[in-house]
């Protein structure tokens, strides 16, 4: 979420920088009786005169102002999937994470070493790791186990294992 | 990225986004004659005349559009810096001299003993400025790699030689694990 709130506050500081500084320029170039630069203000002015509150377009804009409020408020106050999950700490002064994308990748490894899996795709959040699972065998039996078996084992090999739940789903391939 | 920068930006953000609620929601509520006042225009002939007949006006615009462009400016710039920092100073008596390290020699010593690790493939580290200095280390590992080994022994003895190196035994630690890199070898041996 960090890199979202960068770029949106990137194009907020721009909007706001690029818009004080042809605001100050078409104001002194008024005050100079000389013609606008860039925004035909007279134009703009006499069109605000002549709409009222409740005219169509108006009431457009304003909706469009809200919506636009709401997504922003959404997207900056939204927490998201966590960019590293903490392990329990063994030395003072010491901090251990792991990467989200490194542990999904590791478990959707370890998910596919398991006979009989096709394919698999990790997916993990801040407390649960979700795997799915594609097999081509018509009756996959104790598939389901033996992957959550391994997946287990990989979350513990992590020092995962209090902290995330792994749950895995198998689906069968479509038969050709 | 700075952590300070990221709560400013968070707290900007949310009061942009609150301005844009009550503007919008303000507006739809006069739009539909909540105040009795739906019909008036946009801008009234009379807010016309004002900024026309008052001289000071438009100047006032003018200076607080070019406090906004500052802050954007401001803004703008604050996105580029990050925590990291350069230099360490290990003076300890001002009288005896300065003693400076660069903090490039501090990190490269980490990254290399990190990175003759069994089961590394790479490793970043940077000292970094954030109520005080504290150390991050970014540790990319090998499929294959046994994690708790490695984890063990980042903690164990490449903690306390950066520790050591510069006299801090209380140095903050931050270390990230990227399990699953691709790449087959390391270059080193446990």
């Amino acid at each position: 979420m960090h890199v979202l709130n960068r770029v949106l506050a990137t194009l907020l500081a721009l909007a706001l920088l690029l818009g004080g500084v042809v605001a100050v320029v078409e104001i002194v170039l008024a005050a100079l009786d000389r013609p606008s630069w860039l925004v035909p203000h007279e134009d703009w002015s006499s069109w605000l005169t002549e709409q009222t509150f409740s005219s169509g377009i108006v009431r457009a804009l304003l909706i469009g102002t809200v919506v636009l409020g709401l997504l922003l408020l959404v997207a900056t106050l939204r927490r998201g999937k966590p960019g590293a999950l903490r392990l329990p700490g063994r030395t003072d002064g010491v901090r251990v994470s792991a990467s989200r994308r490194g542990l999904e990748r590791s478990v959707a490894t370890a998910a596919r070493r398991t006979d009989g899996v096709r394919d698999a795709r990790a997916r993990a959040g801040r407390r649960v790791v979700r795997v799915k699972t594609r097999t081509a065998i018509r009756s996959p039996g104790d598939l389901q186990q033996r992957v959550t078996a391994g997946v287990t084992d990989r979350v513990e090999q992590l020092g995962l294992s209090g902290v995330l739940r792994p749950k895995v789903t198998v689906s069968q391939e479509k038969a050709r | 990225m700075s952590t300070r920068v990221n709560g400013i930006n968070r707290v900007v953000e949310t009061l942009f986004a609150l301005l844009l609620l009550a503007a919008g929601g303000l507006g739809l509520a006069v739009s539909f004659g909540a105040f009795g006042y739906a019909d008036t225009p946009l801008l009234p002939q009379g807010m016309r005349d004002f900024a026309r007949d008052q001289g000071w006006f438009w100047w006032a615009v003018a200076g607080a559009c070019l406090m906004l462009a500052l802050l954007g400016l401001w803004w703008l710039l604050a996105q580029l810096r990050t925590d990291r920092v350069s230099r360490l100073d290990l003076t300890r008596d001002d009288r005896e001299g300065l003693t400076t390290v660069h903090a490039g020699a501090l990190t490269d010593a980490v990254e290399d003993e990190t990175q003759s690790l069994r089961g590394v493939v790479n490793a970043s580290a940077h000292l970094l400025d954030r109520g005080g200095r504290r150390l991050a280390l970014s540790v990319d590992l090998a499929e294959y790699a046994d994690i708790a080994e490695i984890r063990q022994t980042l903690e164990d003895r490449v903690v306390a030689h950066a520790r050591q190196a510069i006299d801090d035994p209380e140095l903050p630690v931050d270390i990230e694990l990227r399990p699953g890199r691709t790449r087959s070898a390391s270059r080193g041996l446990l």
